[in-house]
């Protein structure tokens, strides 16, 4: 019976221009947006190597050191993933800088060439499915239920003995398996396209296991859309109506809710600019500078006037001594004689004094230096903290839709998700350390004053600047991260199934 | 074969659209409900068929209840609509297919399906032409050969005649009488009186929901059925 009622459900569907308009729309976007990404993914690779070339010619051996002149650099080179899934990669830094200092920067050069895609969105995997896939999801089934009830024909089918359950599920597995082999036709076309190119490897472990769970997740997610939109045509009593529904579920889906969620996650949990965090940075930094400067101003002071205190006098006894006419020993020679020898006496003293103030100020710098990255790493935390619950909050809401959902298992699978930031952080933080065991204990010191200043190095044994070895998150930690998000589809589309099929189970058929 | 007891239906809107009906139709039986709209004819069948719950009473198919084990119960009855929609992208062969398999008719051969639908009339090029392009006679006689290929002992059609040619009509209702003649009982709905009087061995007329009115063959065969309908509907108005 069921294998009935499937067969008739893809023979109608098959004969259905919609369905045509759908198979084309799929088999014409996805490898042709794949083509894109291709090329785009291509020309980025191409970019980094460039630029990792140059800086190994220009630094790789550095002469000599100079202060703010070297700063070992590492290259993050693009996803191959990313080609299903751009995410955050347009965003997220390709390059690291290392410094003396222990502390790294990011930076992304700005990508003009892409102004383009960046006006128009970028047409990768994921954007095909989430707006045109899913689309035709609905639009295959939209009017499975309601749209029979108009043409008359459930009546009929009803009449004869076809529990109603058997018939839900003939239309999900029926219109299912409609969207999904034109899916995998142009996913094989997608295929063959990447295989064609040199720099890209589907047979690759790197490549074929994500590529595999992120089919299996795209497979999941048109059955949340199919299954919803049957849902939906339950619900209805004509095509018309259903199709209006589910044109504005769909909005709000994919459109509403994965954008206004982070505007209502700042709403709930506000959490202050970077600017404006910067800008408390600076004045706790000031503020901390300040106080140390005080005290170190209080130390001068304390050393100078006890060397005042010490030493006016003597001065001024000499003076008297020799340079007041009244007195019996007046002689200018003689006050010339006592003063240099009271001068070597005070710089002797002085020098002295200046060994104990620097074995006091040292400290202090130091003190100065441990306070200072303890507050500001203190703030930073606290910021990060704060931006990660705002951030995290806003995901949380945005899962609402199952699109939602989806994207961020496809980001995350692609190594362009919101972990990879973290990792860029692992990786830039991995490059530092090992540049400084390389490089800059060697070639800078640090002074008192907290500040680096080159130093000469061996110049027959100069140090070589390490490569960053750039290493992506392995597949098992990211499937263990995008669990939560898998389980949310399969709960989702489960809950329009049962929906729709209590909602049958209830359909007026007349 | 077909028994309905007491059968009432009131709809969320209050209207009372079935009465306290009872009757029962035997096999070998053809009996015809006349009434005007919203009568309650359509109703009855509805209930019949498990489109809507009954509020009281109990409609049932050879012994099996139809509001509580509806699925058992269709498997005795084979139901013709007022207008037969079908698929309009399958073929007349493709829908007769799928319908005959719905009902438990499995691996039917081409030949099989081309003569039941030559027996209700259809012709050649019909067999094989998609449904899109059927008049509403031609698929009125492929929802009839979809109700025969099931061959189940009852036959439940709700208004089939309407839409027909004369000549088409005259066709059905030989195709009635071969039914009957092979023990089948059938409960036909219809506004046409002329072709009741011809066929039906019973007739029930019902008003506002109410069955006011059964006559036996006997009772109307030399009478005029039409000023029996009017007169029932007049003394009921008064």
């Amino acid at each position: 019976m069921l294998r009935v009622l499937i067969r008739k459900e893809i023979t109608e569907t098959i004969l259905d221009l919609r369905f045509m308009a759908t198979a084309l729309l799929c088999v014409v976007l996805i490898p042709l947006g794949m083509l894109v990404n291709l090329q785009d993914y291509e020309q980025r690779l191409a970019a980094t190597q460039q630029e990792h070339q140059m800086y190994r010619q220009r630094y790789s051996v550095p002469v000599a050191p100079a202060w703010g002149k070297e700063e070992a650099q590492g290259f993050r080179p693009p996803s191959v993933m990313s080609l299903f899934a751009s995410g955050l990669d347009p965003f997220l830094p390709d390059r690291v800088f290392t410094s003396p200092t222990g502390l790294f920067r990011t930076e992304r050069h700005p990508r003009l060439d892409s102004a383009q895609t960046l006006l128009f969105g970028q047409m990768d995997f994921a954007f095909n499915v989430t707006f045109i896939l899913s689309l035709a999801a609905l639009i295959v089934s939209f009017s499975a239920v309601c749209g029979e009830k108009e043409r008359g024909t459930l009546r009929l089918m009803i009449a004869h003995t076809v529990p109603r359950g058997k018939i839900i599920l003939a239309k999900v597995v029926g219109k299912y398996v409609l969207v999904v082999v034109p899916f995998l036709v142009s996913m094989l076309i997608a295929l063959l396209i990447l295989e064609m190119s040199p720099n890209v490897s589907i047979g690759s472990h790197d490549v074929w296991p994500a590529f595999l769970v992120i089919l299996g997740v795209t497979l999941l997610f048109i059955l949340c859309m199919v299954s919803l939109g049957l849902c939906i045509s339950t619900f209805t009593a004509r095509a018309m109506s259903s199709m209006i529904w589910l044109f504005f579920i769909w909005v709000v889906l994919v459109l509403g809710i994965p954008k206004v969620s982070p505007i209502i996650a700042e709403i709930l949990y506000p959490v202050e600019s970077e600017n404006a965090f910067s800008f408390a940075k600076r004045m706790a930094a000031e503020d901390i500078r300040e106080e140390f400067n005080q005290r170190s101003k209080d130390i001068e002071k304390k050393y100078s006037d006890q060397m005042d205190k010490e030493w006016n006098p003597k001065f001024i006894q000499i003076a008297k001594k020799y340079r007041n006419p009244s007195s019996s020993e007046y002689s200018e020679e003689d006050y010339l004689a006592a003063n240099k020898k009271l001068n070597d006496e005070w710089n002797k003293a002085n020098r002295e004094r200046y060994d104990k103030l620097h074995a006091v100020m040292l400290p202090l710098a130091e003190e100065l230096k441990r306070h200072t990255a303890q507050s500001l790493g203190r703030l930073e935390q606290d910021h990060r903290n704060r931006r990660k619950k705002q951030v995290a909050l806003g995901l949380n809401l945005s899962r609402l839709s199952p699109v939602s959902s989806y994207a961020f298992i496809l980001a995350e699978l692609a190594g362009t998700g919101v972990t990879e930031m973290d990792n860029l952080s692992q990786n830039a933080q991995r490059f530092q350390e090992q540049v400084k065991d390389i490089y800059y204990d060697q070639a800078y010191n640090q002074f008192n004053s907290g500040q680096y200043r080159p130093k000469a190095y061996n110049p027959f044994d100069p140090p070589t600047l390490p490569d960053m070895t750039y290493t992506r998150v392995s597949l098992a930690p990211v499937v263990q991260t995008v669990w939560p998000d898998i389980l949310l589809l399969i709960l989702f589309s489960g809950a329009c199934l049962t929906l729709a099929i209590a909602g049958f189970n209830r359909y007026d058929v007349r | 074969m077909i028994e309905i007891k007491e059968l009432t239906k009131r709809y969320e809107d209050g209207v009372l659209a079935l009465d306290h009906v009872s009757y029962t139709i035997q096999p070998g039986e053809i009996f015809c409900l006349l009434g005007a709209n919203g009568a309650g004819k359509t109703t009855t069948v509805n209930i019949l068929l498990d489109f809507i719950q009954p509020t009281e009473g109990q409609a049932s198919i050879n012994g099996h209840d139809c509001t509580k084990f509806p699925l058992e119960a269709k498997k005795y009855v084979s139901y013709v609509s007022e207008n037969v929609q079908l698929y309009g992208m399958f073929t007349a062969r493709q829908n007769l297919r799928f319908f005959a398999e719905l009902g438990g008719k499995k691996k039917l051969t081409n030949q099989i399906l081309d003569d039941a639908m030559r027996s209700v009339g259809l012709p050649e090029k019909a067999l094989t032409m998609r449904l899109k392009h059927f008049s509403k006679g031609m698929r009125q006689k492929l929802g009839i050969a979809i109700a025969l290929i099931k061959d189940p002992p009852a036959i439940i059609m709700d208004e089939p005649t309407s839409g027909l040619d004369p000549k088409s009509a005259k066709e059905f209702l030989d195709q009635l009488d071969k039914l009957r003649e092979q023990g089948k009982a059938i409960l036909m709905t219809t506004h046409d009186i002329f072709r009741a009087k011809m066929i039906a061995d019973r007739v029930g007329i019902m008003k506002q929901g109410r069955l006011v009115a059964m006559r036996e063959r006997a009772n109307f065969k030399h009478a005029d059925l039409e000023e029996i309908y009017m007169q029932e509907m007049q003394a009921d108005s008064a």
